[in-house]
């Protein structure tokens, strides 16, 4: 079986995390897979260019023009593409702050520029995998689902569910804004755990309501203007659909 | 029955635990209290109204592994294989599963009467035919010191739901606040010896349980069609946070998952994780069908596996009335509201 892991425009940080907690795991992917292109491990085998693979990992936002033009040759090489990251799944901060600003003289070394967009945005995506950055767990369980032929899952829950299982004292009870009721979940409540607020990096949950987390805030006392430039601020697209269907 | 001094009652989970249980208290930290195991510098608050967790989350752990096995999957060219039995037939092995059983006994210290009762209605789930090997094997044995509520809060309704009277085998010590001590009333053997180990101030007449004070009182009408008929009070803003069934002692929904390891795939562990009806998959079936779509009908779902649903299959009631689903409700959503007459909430 042959896998590829690609990076368009981010920090890298999705695959850098994997190579650091991936442990032992990493050794077992190399026996599993014939990885082709992994450019942060080693040299590409086939240079550049985009080798014809079962599973293609891509993490990033589609933000140049080469980006363009990978994710395409990507997703015709690729039988199953993976969007890595909330970069590569939702845009992530790139989203937003890339809105409203005048691209057309901006150059990325002598690429062309354009508003930063998920994956989905240009191509097919078969499965996402949230996360900024992605967590190693999640990535092998999808990935043991793949190769079993079984269709990998994401969260159904929101970060609300596990940081109760953790018995956390609730941040909105005190005040606080945190946007963990609209959140996908899986990150075991990371930042809620330390007493920091969640602004949502994994993007929206499965079934986030916007309409009944701005009335929850309202019972807090929290203002809804705060909140939904909180909520613009970092899990770009889907956040965005969030906010204009809410607005109707 | 003894009276002690509060010193004494601090002492009592360290002597339960020379005694060689699993002493389980309560403990505050950043404004919630939480029950955790008792070590010597453990901060215990004897004066909690409400905890966000309960004796489930020791009796029924989250994320308890139940047994490994080997599976055939062997890492090849062409990926990962496991032949899992119901993908491809039959399953080519059998499955000698590793399975040690939880040991020790558990003792908890400080809990309400109501909790107290959550024990009892999960006896009754969990040990019904057929018992579960897990819960059993962390149950028997157990020993619970159980404290008397003066008065409850905004969200206690103990009296209505009632649930403040305790069954023989869900109390071996009651403790009531007297004074500027407390009276210790051993109800079993396993209580008598316990509490002969601490100094007692002096030896009284025998005391029971009695029922805490009410800021609210009302009749529960918890009949399915009072269920449906029943106003779902603000549930337009329930984000399905799924709080009110994580903090609630009674709730025992689990799932199944089988973990499997990238170095050594033939080596799988079963694992028994928490579920809530307030989840999408809780009601999901082969082919992505959801019967519980809205939030009204799992807010529903919930209030009628409490009430109607429990009493038909066990006998007992599923709410102890703690209060907890109400309180933790970032939406403030009430379901005294729903099944509650006469309220005057
Ligand atoms: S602190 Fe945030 S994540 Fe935790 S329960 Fe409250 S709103 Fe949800
Ligand atoms: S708590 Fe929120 S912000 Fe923090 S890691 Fe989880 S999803 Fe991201
Ligand atoms: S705790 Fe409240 S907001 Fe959360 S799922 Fe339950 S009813 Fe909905
Ligand atoms: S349903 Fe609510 S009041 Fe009843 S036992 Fe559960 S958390 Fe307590
Ligand atoms: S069905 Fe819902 S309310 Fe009943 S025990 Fe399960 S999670 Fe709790």
């Amino acid at each position: 079986m042959k896998a590829a892991f690609y990076s368009l425009t981010s920090c890298e940080g999705c695959l850098t995390t994997l190579i650091t907690n991936l442990g032992p795991n990493l050794q077992a992917l190399w026996k599993i897979f014939d990885i082709d292109y992994f450019k942060l491990v080693r040299e590409p085998v086939g240079g550049e260019k985009v080798p014809r693979v079962d599973i293609a990992f891509v993490e990033g936002a589609v933000v140049t023009s080469l980006d363009k033009k990978r994710i395409s040759q990507i997703r015709a090489n690729s039988s199953f593409v993976v969007a890595l990251g909330t970069c590569a799944s939702c845009g992530n901060i790139a989203y937003t702050a890339s809105r409203g600003v005048d691209l057309s003289k901006r150059r990325l070394r002598d690429l062309e520029v354009f508003e930063a967009e998920p994956l989905s945005s240009h191509v097919n995506v078969d499965f996402e995998l949230s996360g900024c950055p992605v967590s190693a767990e999640e990535f092998t369980e999808a990935l043991l689902r793949l190769l079993n032929g079984i269709e990998p899952r994401q969260p159904d829950f929101s970060v609300c569910y596990e940081c109760k299982l953790k018995g956390n004292r609730c941040l909105l009870e005190v005040g606080k804004l945190c946007l963990g009721p609209l959140a996908m979940g899986g990150c075991g409540a990371a930042c809620p755990s330390v007493g920091a607020p969640c602004y949502s990096c994994r993007g929206p949950a499965v079934e986030a309501d916007l309409a009944a987390y701005l009335k929850t805030i309202e019972k807090h006392g929290i203002a809804e203007s705060k909140a939904t430039s909180a909520i613009r601020a970092f899990t770009g697209k889907k956040i965005a659909e969030l906010l204009k269907n809410g607005q109707k | 029955m003894i009276r002690v001094k509060v010193g004494q009652l601090l002492r009592l989970p360290s002597v339960l635990s020379e005694m060689g249980y699993r002493v389980i208290v309560p403990t505050e930290s950043n404004g919630v209290t939480k029950f955790a195991d008792f070590a010597t510098d453990s901060g215990i608050d004897l004066h909690y109204v409400r905890a966000i967790n309960a004796p489930r989350d020791f009796l029924l752990p989250d994320g308890e592994k139940l047994f490994s096995y080997r599976s055939t999957a062997t890492v090849t060219s062409y990926g990962l294989k496991i032949r899992f039995p119901t993908v491809e037939g039959p399953c080519p092995v059998t499955i000698n599963a590793e399975y040690t059983a939880p040991s020790g006994r558990i003792a908890f210290f400080a809990i309400h009467p109501c909790h107290a009762n959550s024990i009892r209605y999960l006896d009754s789930v969990m040990l019904s035919d057929p018992a579960d090997p897990y819960y059993r094997a962390r149950r028997d044995g157990m020993l619970t010191v159980v404290m008397e509520c003066e008065e409850g809060d905004d969200h206690c309704f103990c009296v209505p739901a009632e649930s403040w009277e305790l069954e023989e085998g869900y109390c071996d010590i009651l403790v009531r606040r007297s004074g500027d001590g407390f009276l210790l009333q051993p109800r079993s053997e396993a209580g008598k010896k316990a509490a002969s180990r601490l100094e007692a101030q002096e030896e009284l007449g025998s005391i029971k349980e009695r029922p805490p004070k009410m800021r609210t009182s009302f009749r529960i009408h918890a009949s399915e069609e009072d269920i449906d008929r029943g106003e779902a009070k603000g549930i337009d803003s329930c984000t399905l946070c799924a709080a009110c069934t994580v903090t609630c002692p009674t709730c025992y929904c689990s799932d199944i998952e089988d973990r499997f390891h990238l170095v050594d795939p033939s080596n799988v562990e079963r694992v028994r994780k928490r579920m809530s009806c307030q989840r999408r998959c809780y009601s999901m079936i082969a082919g992505g069908n959801i019967f519980l779509k809205t939030k009204e009908d799992r807010y529903r779902w919930r209030l009628k596996h409490k009430f109607p649903f429990s009493s038909k299959a066990f006998g007992i009631s599923g709410c102890v009335g703690c209060g907890n689903c109400i309180a933790f409700c970032p939406a403030g959503i009430d379901m005294r509201r729903t099944v509650g007459r006469g309220t005057n909430k």
